[in-house]
């Protein structure tokens, strides 16, 4: 049901009472202005949401003070009294007339202050927004040696601030949705108008459109109700607390995603190869850039394949090993009462019990969790013969090697296939290690991200572009002059000469 | 957006090469070695090259008919009734040829891999980790291809390299002296391994750039031949003929003498059975796909996803036929054979004639 403003104050307010009934928050401020002829007012605001000094400076005092107001029943008006106050009284920079009072109370919700008038049929919202937030800070998951140091914070506007600063051209567009029956969270979207691809975008818009929930909490959950498959454990959605990252990627065409009360901006489309980049990649020289992503390829392989590799070596397969590796394993597992399986299991949970206990806890504690696992479990394991040696070293390998993976939710999904494939080396071997990886690289080959497939540019998106230039190494910048063309921009010249091109004729 | 229903000209080639190399090129330097000894690199090539005017004649006929698929051009040249009857033998070729590989892949698993696991397990879950891509469109096993196309490639450079330093190279000669007459025999062994390009069939209509397909596609016939002549090249240099016709696996013994120092890996025959799965998975990815696509056009629907998964038991009954792996090529392999020569050579030729034919008269 649409409700209008009332001519009559009181029975706004009365309305406005009713809907905030028991809010202990909600202030209604009234005042009687005018010296023959009073006219009743009243802000209405939020306590905690408002910046109670500006309202009071710059709204009362002018109503207070203004000698127009107080005797204008002498002079007789020209033009409503709202209409005077907006244009001539009040001394706010950001003012808005409103006729619905649900748009009214929706301001009033979002930290506005709202100006009701006696004998008018419409109100005042007057922008007025102040909030506790946290500062900008550097982002807490992704560190960087060099490159700016800013990360996002929980407050939209600061963070579409921060990546305009990087973006000062018209075409970077920023448009606002609401999500969330209750909730009502804002969610900015971001694209530069002559680069993203129009049809992406227009799916973006449809996927939000036919949302309804009725709260949404932090940007991981607005995440998996635009996914396109949201049962795969691998996100196929990118998201960083880097404003440098998500300008990067407007520059290519890809789409940002800005939900208010979370430091993550989403990134849309993901692909293989995005989400093994980071943004430092960018800020070192290109040499060790490129050493760097394909150790990250690496990394990858090890984080999946090495305890299933351990268990169907050992249970299936010494004779691959050199005679005296075979021998050295064999000696070390000796005292070990259990199979590869349960052993690898064994210590892959305890690990994965150690990570969660670690994150979760910080501080002293989290140092004493620390120390507990790395010497209790390590060292009195093998000690009591509970699992070889050996098995230490793998599943040190492994984690380490998991979280040399960029984006972590790429990374657990990984860790979480770890566990198939060991059951998988344990009943059939390496052959059935291969079936696992089968069903898993099916899985990555099968998915999309927005239309794009999740596996580009390996399974040979691209790659005429010369994508690889750019995602299984980093080129120098010199060599990468076209965007990436998985986005499918519609401006595919990034960079069009440098000093050395001038010169070479 | 548009791109994700499009087959790239990469990913055609990529097709090609992996739906070709797959089982065949561990046994094929044997087969050719018994027929032609040290000629088997002649009819190696000629078979190869036959391939060539039919992918050539597959290309004209699509474009003859731009914008229909296999199924609809037959359909439409050859009428219901004949094309169904062609789709009935098309399918049986499919089943015995997947059947074909199938035991062809638990055998090589049993013997390089596990010894005790029975057989039946080998081949139902490849059966049914494979039915997993099946069940989606080309598109998707063009991604898989291309996933998996450079690591065969990265696999024979590798055999190259490794066995170079102890390859005798006189083994290859004297050329020329074998019985000529017995070419087109060794021809008729080399086509099982070039069995695969009737992928393109479903290829080439998504292809994104429709003029380049045919070039990749013969580029891709082209690396098949090559990787193929290398291989028997290397495996005759390695070991001379004489021995070459005793080794059943050649290819794999050849993996077996390599002796990397400071690796630790000793046995790479093992690690290379376990990563050529992934190269079978292809081959029999494309394959698996065209059986639920012929079967969904046979009974009319639309979607294949639906037929693939009863196709599973039937390949794995017939695979299970032949008592012995001796008995496997006398029976599964020549009906392959044969039945590949009746739909995937014989067919396009027949369609593209008649297709002429057909043309000429509304020309008139």
């Amino acid at each position: 049901m649409q409700r209008l403003v009332l001519k009559s104050i009181d029975k706004n307010l009365e309305t406005i009472e009713k809907l905030f009934e028991n809010c202990y928050d909600i202030i209604i401020r009234r005042m009687e202005i005018g010296e023959l002829y009073r006219v009743k007012m009243a802000i209405v605001y939020i306590d905690g949401l408002v910046d109670k000094d500006h309202i009071s400076n710059f709204t009362i005092e002018c109503l207070f003070t203004e000698e127009e107001i107080k005797k204008f029943t002498l002079n007789g008006f020209k033009s409503s009294l709202l209409d005077i106050i907006s244009k001539e009284i009040i001394a706010n920079s950001e003012i808005k007339e409103e006729y619905r009072m649900e748009k009214a109370i929706d301001s009033i919700l979002s930290g506005d202050a709202v100006l009701f008038i006696d004998n008018s049929d419409r109100c005042l919202i007057i922008g007025s927004k102040q909030f506790p937030a946290r500062s900008i800070a550097e982002p807490v998951t992704e560190t960087v040696v060099r490159g700016p140091r800013d990360g996002f914070t929980e407050v939209l506007k600061v963070n579409t601030s921060l990546v305009r600063r990087r973006i000062k051209d018209t075409n970077l567009k920023i448009e606002i949705k609401q999500v969330g029956r209750r909730s009502k969270t804002d969610v900015a979207i971001l694209y530069i108008d002559d680069i993203v691809d129009k049809s992406m975008l227009l799916e973006l818009k449809e996927r939000i459109n036919k949302i309804d929930i009725d709260a949404v909490i932090d940007s991981s959950i607005f995440e998996n109700l635009i996914e396109d498959n949201y049962l795969s454990p691998f996100p196929q959605i990118e998201s960083t607390e880097r404003p440098d990252a998500v300008a990067a990627s407007l520059y290519s065409g890809r789409i940002a995603i800005i939900v208010d009360n979370s430091p993550f901006a989403l990134l849309i489309p993901a692909t293989f190869g995005t989400l093994l980049q980071s943004s430092e990649d960018y800020y070192k020289r290109w040499a060790e850039s490129s050493f760097v992503r394909i150790l990250r390829i690496i990394a990858v392989a090890l984080t999946v394949l090495s305890p299933g590799l351990y268990v169907a070596i050992t249970a299936y397969h010494p004779g691959l090993l050199p005679t005296v590796l075979t021998y050295y394993l064999a000696a070390s597992r000796i005292n070990v009462p259990f199979p590869a399986v349960v052993e690898a299991v064994l210590m892959e949970l305890t690990l994965e019990l150690l990570r969660e206990s670690g994150t979760r806890i910080s501080g002293p504690i989290g140092t004493t969790v620390g120390i507990v696992g790395g010497l209790i479990i390590g060292q009195a394991a093998v000690e009591a013969g509970i699992v070889s040696p050996l098995m230490i070293i793998i599943v040190a390998v492994t984690t380490i090697s998991s979280f040399a993976i960029p984006s972590y939710d790429f990374g657990i999904g990984f860790r979480l296939w770890r566990f198939i494939l060991i059951v998988c080396a344990s009943i059939l071997g390496l052959y059935g290690m291969m079936l696992g990886i089968i069903v898993m690289i099916t899985h990555l080959i099968k998915l999309n991200s927005f239309g794009v497939p999740y596996t580009s540019p390996y399974s040979g998106l691209g790659i005429e572009g010369g994508a690889l230039k750019d995602t299984l190494i980093k080129a120098p910048i010199q060599y990468i002059k076209s965007r990436p063309t998985f986005t499918n921009p519609q401006n595919k010249i990034r960079m069009r000469g440098y000093w050395k091109d001038g010169r070479r004729k | 957006m548009g791109e994700e229903n499009k087959l790239s000209s990469k990913q055609i080639k990529a097709l090609i090469v992996s739906s070709e190399i797959g089982i065949g090129i561990l046994t094929l330097p044997n087969r050719i070695a018994i027929t032609n000894e040290n000629d088997g690199w002649i009819p190696i090539i000629l078979a190869g090259l036959i391939i060539i005017p039919i992918i050539f004649i597959m290309d004209r006929i699509f474009r003859m008919y731009p914008d229909k698929d296999f199924f609809d051009i037959g359909r439409e040249v050859l009428g219901k009734w004949i094309f169904n009857t062609f789709l009935i033998f098309f399918l049986i070729y499919f089943i015995i040829l997947m059947s074909n590989i199938m035991r062809n892949l638990g055998e090589l698993i049993k013997a390089f891999l596990l010894e005790t696991t029975p057989i039946e397990v080998i081949i139902i879950s490849f059966i049914f980790a494979t039915s997993y891509i099946a069940r989606d469109n080309i598109q998707v096993i063009g991604r898989a291809a291309y996933f998996i196309y450079p690591l065969i490639l990265g696999f024979v450079i590798f055999l190259f390299l490794v066995t170079l330093p102890e390859i005798d190279f006189t083994n290859v000669l004297p050329a020329f002296q074998s019985d000529f007459s017995k070419i087109p025999k060794g021809m008729e062994q080399a086509f099982f391994s070039y069995i695969g390009f009737e992928i393109l069939l479903f290829a080439f209509p998504s292809a994104e750039k429709k003029e380049d397909s045919l070039k990749t596609a013969m580029a891709g016939q082209g690396i098949v031949i090559v990787i193929y002549t290398i291989i028997f090249l290397l495996t005759l240099a390695q070991y001379g003929v004489h021995s070459l016709k005793r080794q059943i696996f050649p290819t794999l013994s050849l993996v077996k003498e390599v002796d990397l120092p400071g690796f630790f890996v000793e046995n790479l025959d093992g690690l290379v059975m376990a990563f050529w799965v992934l190269v079978i998975f292809t081959t029999m990815a494309c394959f698996y796909f065209a059986s639920g696509m012929v079967l969904a056009n046979l009974f009319n629907t639309r979607d294949h996803a639906f037929y693939i998964v009863p196709i599973a038991p039937i390949v794995y009954v017939v695979s299970m036929i032949p008592r012995n792996v001796l008995i496997l090529n006398e029976t599964l392999g020549k009906y392959t054979n044969y039945l590949g020569f009746v739909t995937i050579i014989l067919m396009p030729i027949i369609i593209y004639i008649v297709a002429l034919f057909k043309s000429r008269r509304q020309a008139k």
